[in-house]
């Protein structure tokens, strides 16, 4: 293999790394800047999402790409109960919600295992190992497609969150709650939504990510450590400096998968998380 | 202990009851006798594990995610020791303080980060682990570690070395929490910044605290170590075990000395009646509960064996000495 292709792969394989982190690690910054809430079960909503996906696939007989959408409209409804009767209560406790997220995540694990068990499953996409053609480089078709996906899913709702209506509000809640009261925003609704897309957004992560690793009820710890990676190097309620992480820490993973065996590749990330920590722990882009 | 600073007979009697109940169980014949040991010898180390969480997480509201990492690093030391033909106690002891040594450059790494941030942080340590350990052959590898076999890995054997080690961390706690040090933990939990501006040596008590608890943690994991015989990485660094460390304090009491307990007995109670009808789903009631707890009971369960006037716990037990005045 010569270096040219081998820098392709390894730049496109960045670019389908970055577009899942970025698209998971989107809802959690969100909820961070609206909620203050640091959600420790959005990696399970993701896991979540995955099974739904495999659900919609197997039971249903449904196209692993056309089931994304019921999918999403399944998490945004997950996203309203949760909210409802969870995430609300959870608003005024402070530093201690930490347990409650963690409760959640137990819950929501554990429900999976019970009902699909331990073993790892993955969503069939009927594309095997088909390869699309960029000029003289061949790439997986499957990752290419994902990652248009997210990329796409992830361009929307920053669009969404500029220019529309809401996504203002949502902008100015999470700049400051007080304020953005006495414009007269309704925040427990603008927080409502906020989790709705949140939940949503991770639970399509998932979903996809299914389409291309095994994953099990708990397999979502590394990819909550990865998202909290992205959030924290971005700046915890910063979309843009979600944005820029999730390329930075997807990028340097592809670049590591040479010199290091798969398994190891998560360290990275935690590698980033610790040395953001303890240099700059308010991230490249602090609070939008 | 409460109790006996209020001068609680009641409360004094039952706790010496349960006591001598807890000694003698090896040495009476009931039937399940065995079975009840074992689950009880997995109640005290869990009860462990939590009370060190608890040393950081009740007193000064540092939340960790990771004391799997201590768990594990003391499990594979006392291992790697016993290997080496150290007999099993003093294996346990040099693990238990190698991981306190261990832990400082650690503190330096997670107390530069408050809040969730901490918390976050030291889930991150604890994954690290876990994927080394996993990935070194020499570290163990995925095929894990044995260790050579001792008094301790017959049944009564960890069991009085658990019951012993559990109430040894009971009282540990309980000084700690009456001793300044406590009283800096508690405030610093409160407002760090604030503690700072008037004097307190923050970075050295909360390393200090760290030191103690990762000790503890690390001798639990040795405990665990001793009596399974065998080590995998995927199993004692897994956030399981961090998660258990929270559940026990937070169910049973957070901040209080018989917490840990409380909740790991509760905890033990739940796996052992429900695991065999639907394994995994004790987890799921564990979560329920805890939610509950947060919002019903948010200082624990012992807050129902406390007296009314007492719900505080140990924050209002301080006593202040006061001088005769001169007549």
């Amino acid at each position: 293999m010569d270096y040219s292709t081998l820098a392709v792969q390894l730049f496109l394989t960045g670019i389908f790394l970055s577009s899942l982190y970025i698209l998971v690690t989107f809802g959690l910054t969100m909820i961070f800047g609206v909620m203050e809430i640091v959600n420790f079960a959005h990696a399970s909503f993701a896991i979540l999402g995955g099974y739904a996906c495999l659900l919609a696939v197997t039971s249903m007989g449904m196209d692993p790409f056309v089931a994304l959408v019921p999918v999403v409209a399944f998490m945004a409804l997950i996203g309203w109960l949760t909210f409802e009767f969870f995430a609300r209560y959870t608003l005024d406790v402070g530093d201690a919600h930490v347990v409650h997220y963690y409760a959640l995540l137990l819950i929501i694990s554990n429900i999976l295992a019970l009902i699909f068990g331990l073993d790892y499953k993955f969503v069939p996409s009927g594309l095997g190992y088909s390869q699309i053609e960029i000029g003289p480089f061949k790439y997986p078709l499957l990752k290419f497609i994902v990652a248009i996906i997210s990329l796409a899913t992830v361009a929307g709702l920053s669009l969404y969150l500029k220019k529309s209506v809401i996504g203002k509000k949502i902008r100015a809640v999470s700049q400051s709650k007080e304020s953005a009261e006495i414009m007269g925003i309704d925040s427990l609704k603008i927080r409502r939504i906020t989790w709705i897309i949140g939940v949503s957004s991770a639970g399509l992560m998932g979903a996809l990510v299914g389409l291309v690793n095994p994953f099990s009820p708990y397999a979502g710890t590394t990819y909550l450590i990865v998202a909290f990676s992205v959030a924290i190097l971005g700046g915890m309620g910063s979309l843009f400096g979600t944005i820029v992480a999730g390329f930075i820490i997807g990028m340097t993973e592809s670049l590591f998968s040479l010199f290091l065996p798969s398994q190891i590749s998560p360290v990275v990330a935690f590698v980033f998380i610790i040395g953001v920590l303890m240099v700059k722990p308010e991230g490249l882009f602090s609070r939008a | 202990m409460q109790a006996i600073n209020q001068g609680n007979k009641k409360t004094v009697i039952v706790l010496g009851i349960l006591t001598l109940a807890a000694l003698a169980l090896p040495l009476v014949g009931i039937p399940y006798q065995e079975y009840a040991m074992s689950v009880l010898t997995f109640a005290f180390i869990y009860t462990l594990l939590g009370q060190s969480w608890n040393l950081l997480g009740g007193l000064a509201k540092q939340f960790s995610l990771g004391h799997a990492a201590f768990f594990g690093l003391g499990a594979f030391a006392t291992a790697a020791c016993s290997s080496l033909g150290v007999p099993a106690l003093i294996s346990l002891a040099v693990g238990g303080v190698a991981v306190a040594i261990f832990s400082l450059p650690i503190g330096l790494i997670c107390f530069s980060a408050r809040g969730p941030y901490f918390t976050i942080i030291t889930l991150a340590i604890a994954e690290i682990l876990r994927i080394v350990f996993l990935w070194r052959p020499e570290l163990s590898g995925s095929e894990g570690m044995l260790l050579p076999p001792s008094i301790f890995s017959t049944r009564i054997g960890i069991y009085y070395l658990t019951l012993v080690l559990t109430a040894a961390s009971i009282f540990t706690f309980r000084w700690m929490a009456r001793s300044k040090q406590g009283l800096a933990l508690v405030a610093i939990g409160d407002d760090e910044d604030a503690c700072s501006e008037i004097g307190i040596k923050v970075k050295y008590i909360k390393s200090s605290t760290l030191f103690v608890s990762a000790g503890m943690a690390a001798v639990a994991g040795g405990c665990y170590g001793l009596f399974t015989q065998y080590l995998s990485p995927n199993d004692v660094f897994s956030i399981n075990y961090s998660l258990e460390a929270i559940f026990i304090s937070t169910i049973g009491g957070i901040g209080s000395a018989f917490g840990p307990l409380v909740g790991a007995l509760l905890v033990s109670l739940l796996e052992e009646t429900l695991n065999p009808l639907v394994p995994g789903a004790h987890l799921l009631v564990l979560g329920a509960i805890l939610i509950a707890i947060m919002f019903l009971l948010p200082k624990g369960l012992v807050t129902l064996f406390r007296k009314s006037d007492d719900k505080q716990g140990p924050r209002m037990q301080i006593k202040i000495k006061r001088r005769q005045p001169a007549a």
